[in-house]
């Protein structure tokens, strides 16, 4: 999906799941793009660390931004990471996964 | 109104919905919650509603939702005079929305993507905001 196409579908969500004016979400979205780019690095951050703790937590949180911006379907990548790290299962590719959710969303964030 | 609640999108986005309600505080963290919510008791004031993440890095939403309730307790508040409280969760975990029910006396929980008509239907029931004024609209 372009980042145009990603940009529209997260506009609709927010118009009609939150009731915002277009100008609202316009006034918004620098900021949640911003936000989401900040919990992917973080996601990374975790990765690095190789705790699956971190990787879990960080996973969480981008999961509740992703849902609140309509992107289901990458939220549910992020939960997959967060429920196996908050698991202790090692034997997941969390690297694989964690590079798809970037690859799903560097579209928007660059 | 106090949102409690760690991520910055869902925190921007519950504002919004609420604040053409009354004024709406935040939180961002746990400790910050117990903090704000101590603070309104001891100048005996309180929040008629919380909308608490269950889900926090530090101390969880649970955890807040006892110390709320011991707050309430210790100062003799209950009944109607009790806040009301809306858990959030990103997922519908049943277990931690039982418990919330059970032993925080949470009132309501939203799953995200949080619904505005959900969480308006809500402050509904509970008196805390009214009807729609819909006469305006003929």
């Amino acid at each position: 999906m372009s980042a145009a196409q990603l940009t529209d579908r997260i506009r609709s969500f927010l118009c009609e799941q939150f009731q915002l004016t277009p100008d609202q979400v316009s006034a918004m979205m620098p900021n949640f793009i911003a936000t989401l780019s900040v919990h992917m690095a973080n996601l990374e951050v975790g990765l690095a660390s190789g705790d699956p703790q971190i990787i879990g937590k960080a996973g969480h949180t981008i999961k509740g931004a992703l849902l609140n911006l309509g992107l289901a379907d990458y939220a549910e990548l992020a939960f997959a990471i967060e429920k196996r790290a908050k698991n202790g299962d090692r034997s997941v590719d969390y690297h694989a996964l964690v590079a798809n959710l970037r690859r799903l969303i560097a579209p928007l964030i660059g | 109104m106090l949102v409690v609640e760690d991520e910055f999108i869902s925190r921007t986005l519950l504002v919004e919905i609420l604040k053409p309600y009354g004024i709406c505080h935040v939180a961002t963290n746990g400790d910050e919650a117990v903090a704000v919510l101590d603070r309104a008791y001891a100048v005996n004031s309180h929040y008629d509603l919380v909308c608490l993440d269950i889900m926090m890095p530090d101390i969880d939403g649970q955890e807040i939702l006892k110390k709320l309730r011991c707050m309430e307790a210790s100062r003799g508040i209950g009944g109607r005079q009790a806040t009301r409280v809306i858990i959030t969760t990103a997922l519908d975990d049943s277990r931690t929305i039982i418990e919330a029910f059970l032993h925080g006396r949470c009132d309501a929980y939203l799953t995200k993507p949080i619904d505005s008509d959900t969480l308006l239907s809500h402050l509904r029931y509970m008196q805390l905001i009214g009807e729609p004024d819909y006469a305006s609209s003929f």
